[in-house]
């Protein structure tokens, strides 16, 4: 057990305890130690290239051949910049941003022919996202704190804590504040309509404040987490912890593996079913929403959901092969791609209705033990196979003595809780032992929930042309 | 008429029913009818001058199916309108009230009989081919209803032909359809004076013209249309390709002179539709967390008018290729976004050639469309931005989705279009309007 604010007491071999009671742990990535100096030279020239390398690029261009030559490879090199950071596998969440707003001003440049217009929408933009910086501390989910991650991986119980928070909070006030005065001054200055000027001001205001306000805000980072109660002693011990930790996961991993497939169990009866799912998404003070679905499984990863209730949703219809998922609305009378991780409604992602196989899309690593309302758990960390899935890592609670799963909390490629799981009501349907209560509850604003049911079950053999995205209009 | 009313109301007292029923209890006939409906109020004000009202719509939506077996099922399907901004307002003229006010579809009538790996759709239904959202590149089955421009939903557009479309599973992920119609409907035009009347081809002509009608037989079985499309899955790579032989949708104006000496020759528009070869394919795949789509239709055979004097006819073939790649994301988990780049690419000069939507011998255009959801996803803004690159025309079009209940939803929107007048959106430059439309589901 560990002290409410201090260090843990726990063994070395699982170092990173959030610091709350009987909270077990997520395992350690091996990261590098984090200081001032590596992570400057690892994020800092990306950050800068990322705000500062399309608008340069745009004066060279605009200056040496005109205004459609200078949104042009501004433009590119922004594609450029977030196909870059795509194939080096991090989230480029500053490169997707700086993407969707270089394309944006391209639209308007092009549309009006005017440099001033083409600015216009990047300072926009840039005043939004002060704006989102200071909103962010007001949710207490700092948006600095995501960026971090885009940057360095922290692990999950280090997303969770207290220390990051509070941290990432000042660090988010001081961006916001710089982002509105930078874009009021910019703002002021394409109001004259002087482009080498606003260039001149854009720069200026622009990389040493950046370059500036990056260094303080890792510098102001390490410290704080380094003068932390909370997390200052795992820093001094991280390799040490490293080292062992290296040695007892894959020990682990084999029986970690057997557990999530039992759990597994309890929530799929057969191979081939169909199963009556209705969601009710609640929130404090207003009338809970209710939605009802049909899902036909089979084998081999495949999961149709039929839209049976309310009359707004009826008619349409999901297709899930293995990780490949298409939606049908009757408005557009064809099937559409679309990604996993996307919210179909209340807390609930169409991964949560579509995959119901942990063991089959996650690593599992057993951790440590706890317990969920008195009844003993182990508590695994599962880590996503790939991006295909709906979350990133799960951190699993299962019975230890029949393997049924109990808890859950479901974590974001940046590291952030999204929302935690409560699976019960466990029942015996066509003679299996099934979870047919799961309670999913936002992180953040905990009076918003949704409450999926299991209803009526039917084991039969489903024809495979159910499971073709051709046959989905004739299921309609 | 009066039998029709009462079909809809008889369909509409069973959906009401059903909605109350136990489903337990009903009899079997009820469990295997299914029916559903809407009806939508759309209030559309032109803000250009002269602002003013331009759509007053009442729209009901009807459609049941009834399941046999797991093999054959019936489905049918209606649709009206009355819109009366044609009593609030003297601005539109005769034809078009004729063309508009009242409307009534069958837009469905079918039967679906599946066996084995062979499933057939008889009668009358759209056929919706293609990975991309908000385009026809390769959806070429259907002719268009464009009374509206393209701002209705896209199932509202396609107009329903009777065809035989027969599919059939050669192995697992990969699939043959093949079409047969002979129901040779063309795309519906908006009138002379309508309000979303196409831009006219900008003849130079000091003789006497004479616009000839176009018409067509819109059933034939001598010049019936069909094709055929392959579909393969294989480790989330999802192409299609596909064939499809059909009259051009659009009429093409051939000229032709008649001497009248010693007056200036007499010039007659045609209105034809040449035969056109469609070869096409369609690429989708997810890249989790992103999905990437993209289209390619060339059609051989397309013919376009000319300004060109010294062309006899008045017509020039240009094989044309339109493809398009699109990429949705979603960001910070919330924000749904879909960019899509796609051109259209004339195999030959496009000088003299000025149709809306041509606006060079490639023609670019992106589209953006960026949607939310609030409070639980029942306040929904949608963005979508389209923009002709060569021509600088675009379309903006925000809405606001808000669901009052399970049933209800209220839309408020609007459709800015801007660009020189014989661009695609800049046709329509003095069309802006704001919508606003209720819709009740049951």
């Amino acid at each position: 057990m560990s002290n409410q604010m201090g260090r843990p007491e726990m063994a070395p071999q699982t170092p990173q305890r959030s610091g709350r009671p009987g909270e077990a742990v997520a395992p350690l990535d091996t990261p590098p130690r984090p200081s001032v100096v590596r992570m400057l030279l690892g994020s800092g020239p990306r950050f800068a290239r990322d705000a500062m390398g399309p608008v340069l690029l745009f004066y060279a261009g605009w200056k040496l051949s005109g205004l459609t030559a200078g949104i042009l490879v501004a433009t590119a090199m922004a594609v450029v910049i977030f196909i870059w950071e795509r194939r080096r596998s991090r989230s480029g969440l500053a490169a997707s941003i700086g993407l969707v707003v270089a394309l944006t001003q391209a639209a308007a440049g092009l549309a009006t022919g005017s440099a001033v217009a083409y600015f216009a929408p990047g300072i926009i933009v840039n005043a939004l996202y002060g704006l989102a910086f200071m909103v962010s501390v007001a949710l207490g989910r700092p948006l600095a704190g995501v960026f971090a991650q885009d940057t360095y991986p922290f692990p999950p119980a280090v997303r969770a804590s207290v220390t990051f928070r509070r941290v990432f909070s000042r660090v988010s006030l001081a961006w916001g504040t710089y982002l509105l005065l930078r874009s009021g001054l910019r703002l002021l200055v394409l109001s004259w309509r002087d482009v080498d000027l606003f260039v001149i001001v854009n720069i200026a205001t622009g990389i040493p404040f950046t370059a500036a306000l990056t260094a303080w805000s890792i510098w102001y980072g390490v410290r704080g987490f380094r003068r932390s109660a909370e997390w200052g002693w795992a820093l001094r011990l991280g390799l040490v912890a490293m080292l062992l930790l290296g040695i007892v996961q894959p020990v682990r991993a084999d029986q970690a593996a057997d557990i999530v497939a039992d759990a597994d169990r309890y929530r799929r009866p057969a191979d081939s079913f169909v199963w009556k799912i209705t969601i009710t998404s609640q929130e404090a003070k207003k009338t809970p929403s209710v939605d009802g679905f049909e899902v036909f499984v089979k084998s081999g990863g495949r999961v149709f959901v039929k839209f049976i209730a309310p009359p707004r949703s009826v008619g349409r219809s999901l297709l899930a092969l293995g990780r490949d998922l298409w939606i049908y609305l009757p408005d557009a009378g064809k099937p559409v791609r679309i990604p996993l991780s996307q919210r179909l409604v209340g807390q609930v992602a169409n991964g949560d209705i579509a995959r119901a196989d942990y063991s089959g899309d996650y690593d599992a690593t057993l951790v440590g033990e706890d317990e969920v309302n008195r009844v003993a758990c182990h508590v695994l960390d599962l880590k996503a196979k790939s991006k295909d899935v709906t979350y990133s890592a799960i951190k699993y609670w299962v019975s230890k003595e029949d393997r049924r799963p109990l808890k859950a909390e479901f974590y974001a490629g940046t590291g952030t809780l999204l929302k935690t799981g409560v699976f019960d009501n466990f029942q015996t349907i066509a003679g299996h032992l099934l979870g047919t209560r799961l309670t999913l509850t936002d992180a953040i604003r905990k009076d918003k929930s949704s409450v999926l049911d299991y209803g009526e079950v039917t084991i039969r053999e489903l024809p495979d042309k159910y499971f073709d995205k051709n046959y989905m209009k004739t299921l309609d | 008429m009066r039998r029709v009313v009462a079909t809809t109301a008889l369909l509409i007292g069973l959906a009401v029913s059903s909605v109350g029923a136990d489903e337990a209890d009903a009899p079997d006939w009820i469990k295997a009818l299914r029916v559903r409906g809407r009806l939508a109020e759309e209030f559309a004000y032109r803000l250009h001058d002269p602002g003013d009202v331009s759509k007053i719509k009442t729209l009901g939506w009807l459609d049941a199916k009834y399941t046999f077996s797991d093999a054959v099922a019936v489905r049918a399907g209606v649709r009206g309108w009355y819109d009366a901004v044609f009593e609030a307002t003297d601005r539109y003229p005769p034809n078009v009230e004729r063309d508009q006010k009242l409307d009534f579809w069958l837009r469905e009538a079918l039967l679906l009989v599946s066996r084995g790996d062979v499933d057939v759709r008889l009668g009358r239904q759209q056929i919706v081919w293609g990975e991309a959202i908000g385009t026809f590149i390769t959806d070429i089955v259907n002719p268009k209803d464009f009374r509206e421009f393209v701002l209705p939903d896209f199932s509202e557009l396609r107009m329903p032909i009777w065809a035989l479309d027969a599919t059939y599973r050669l192995a697992e992920g990969v699939s043959i359809e093949g079409v047969w119609t002979p129901d040779t409907l063309k795309n519906k035009i908006p009138k002379q004076g309508a309000e979303f009347q196409f831009a006219r081809f900008p003849y130079r002509f000091r003789n006497p013209v004479v616009h000839l009608p176009d018409d067509e037989d819109e059933f034939s079985l001598a010049r019936s249309e069909g094709g055929a499309r392959l579909s393969v899955l294989r480790q989330g790579w999802d192409v299609s390709l596909i064939y499809y032989d059909q009259a051009d949708k659009l009429p093409v104006l051939f000229q032709r002179r008649t001497p009248q000496p010693p007056r200036p020759d007499i010039i007659s528009l045609d209105p034809q539709h040449p035969r056109l070869h469609i070869v096409g394919a369609t690429l989708g795949k997810s890249f989790e967390p992103v999905v990437v789509r993209a289209e390619a239709a060339l059609s051989v055979g397309k013919r376009y008018e000319t300004a060109d004097p010294l062309d006899l006819d008045g017509v020039v073939r240009r094989d044309t290729l339109d493809w398009l790649v699109g990429v949705d994301y979603t960001f910070f988990e919330k924000l749904d976004t879909a960019l899509q780049l796609s051109q259209k690419v004339l195999f030959g000069s496009a000088t003299n050639l000025n149709r809306p939507g041509v606006a060079g011998q490639v023609t670019t255009s992106f589209s953006l469309r960026v949607a939310t959801g609030f409070f639980d996803n029942t306040l929904n803004p949608t963005l979508l931005f389209i923009v002709g690159v060569d021509r600088a025309d675009f379309r903006m079009s925000p809405r606001i989705d808000y669901l009052v209940s399970s049933a209800v939803t209220i839309s408020v929107g609007a459709d800015i279009f801007e660009g020189p007048h014989q661009t695609l959106y800049g046709q329509f430059d003095r069309n802006d309007r704001v919508t606003f439309t209720t819709t009740w589901r049951f």
